[in-house]
């Protein structure tokens, strides 16, 4: 687990579970090219951005979860082409800012998988999907 | 999702199966809905959808909130299967607002129950076309208040149309309507703002409101113009309005029909 002021993930292969926390003022970009083999965990609780994939595509295995709890947006597979989730996405906003999915087209998600709303709930903020071809059997 | 929340799908988003969405805030940008989309507005904030969307199969667009709820604020949609909006709050849905041409190729229905607001098609001098052979018309639920308006709006000639809401709701035509089949309106309120209109015209009020209409509107074959309610009826308060076939004007209750109002 890592709290931080401001992070940046560029070119990581992470093979256990990840949880990350940006809590800072800073706005950080993360380049992207990062393969998450396990369950992922992304909390911004700050009030600055924090991007993923801000030139090159990242590549989720297992079930990630999106956590917005302060002013600070959450840009996910912002510039890389074909971003792929091969699990469920979960997404919660608690706060003013918001999480935005793919600036970039191509961004991909895997038959049978969703983009939903997690445990904690999205009651505030805002929600973008761009990019995204949602295969047959997917819900939001 | 909550109140508070404002949902934006897309730009450059599919769909291959059916959407239901329920949120706060909703625009619609950049999207193409293959299987039905529900879509569910609930929350106060005023949201402007881009447009650029493409409906392959049926919507149902529905304000429960308080905020108004724009669709083609720059770019048209196309609408290839039946579209029902529904307005159940004080929220204005704005349909078709300020994209060129948007599409529709199948029937249009229209509900509102929620006392202020209503359904706005080309009001933002956006620009709709109505397949020939198909409606707009009120939907199941009805049209009991609030606005229905069409302004730049094109029908064909090849069937009637005929639009019938509530006591309490008012229908606007204009302006820039372009209305090449029979019309035939029964409202609570009807104001004539500006259109060029082929067939026959039979406007008939039911209400207690009054109504003032703008003008510059060209009738080209009969109009028949029935106030059964007691609010007047202003034709032609700012602008000409040109009649080239009978015109009818018969009021059955204490409302009045002012005629070339002031030109």
């Amino acid at each position: 687990m890592a709290v931080s002021p401001g992070v940046s993930l560029n070119g990581v292969v992470f093979n256990g579970d990840v949880n990350i926390t940006k809590n800072g003022a800073a706005n950080t970009h993360g380049s992207g090219n990062n393969t998450y083999n396990g369950t992922t965990v992304i909390t911004n609780e700050g009030t600055g951005f924090m991007s993923f994939s801000n030139s090159t595509r990242d590549i989720f295995n297992g079930e990630v979860t999106f956590n917005s709890t302060g002013a600070g947006v959450l840009y996910v597979a912002h510039n890389g082409v074909n971003t792929q989730f091969n699990d469920h996405v979960n997404v919660n906003s608690t706060s003013t800012g918001s999480i935005r999915f793919g600036n970039a087209a191509g961004l991909h998600l895997a038959a049978g998988k969703s983009i939903r709303v997690g445990g904690a709930g999205f009651e505030s903020g805002s929600l973008q999907l761009g990019g995204i071809a949602f295969p047959p059997e997917t819900l939001i | 999702m909550g109140n508070a929340v404002t949902l934006t799908p897309g730009p450059s988003t599919s769909f291959a199966d059916d959407v239901t969405v329920t949120s706060g805030g909703m625009c619609l940008s950049g999207c193409t809905f293959n299987g039905k989309l529900t879509a569910v507005k609930t929350g106060s904030s005023n949201d402007n959808g881009s447009g650029n969307t493409t409906y392959n199969d049926s919507v149902h667009v529905i304000n429960n909130g308080t905020g108004y709820m724009v669709m083609s604020n720059s770019t048209r949609d196309i609408f290839n299967a039946p579209a029902t909006f529904s307005s159940n709050g004080t929220g204005t849905i704005y349909v078709a607002h300020k994209g060129t041409n948007t599409l529709f190729n199948e029937n249009v229905f229209l509900n509102s129950s929620g006392g202020g607001g209503g359904v706005r098609i080309s009001t933002g001098n956006g620009t709709a076309i109505l397949a020939d052979g198909k409606s707009i018309l009120a939907g199941n639920a009805g049209f009991v208040s609030g606005d229905l308006m069409l302004g730049a709006v094109t029908m064909s000639a090849t069937i009637p149309q005929t639009i019938s809401t509530g006591p309490n709701a008012t229908v606007t035509i204009g302006p820039a309507a372009q209305i090449a089949c029979s019309l035939n309106v029964e409202a609570g309120g009807v104001c004539m703002n500006g259109g060029t209109f082929g067939g026959k015209v039979s406007l008939l009020k039911t209400g207690a409101g009054n109504n003032t209409g703008n003008g510059n509107n060209v009738f080209s074959d009969s109009l028949s113009i029935v106030n059964n309610g007691t609010g007047y009826m202003v034709f032609s308060n700012s602008v000409r309005d040109i009649y080239n076939g009978v015109l009818s004007a018969t009021t059955n209750s204490s409302g009045i029909i002012y005629l070339a109002q002031r030109h």
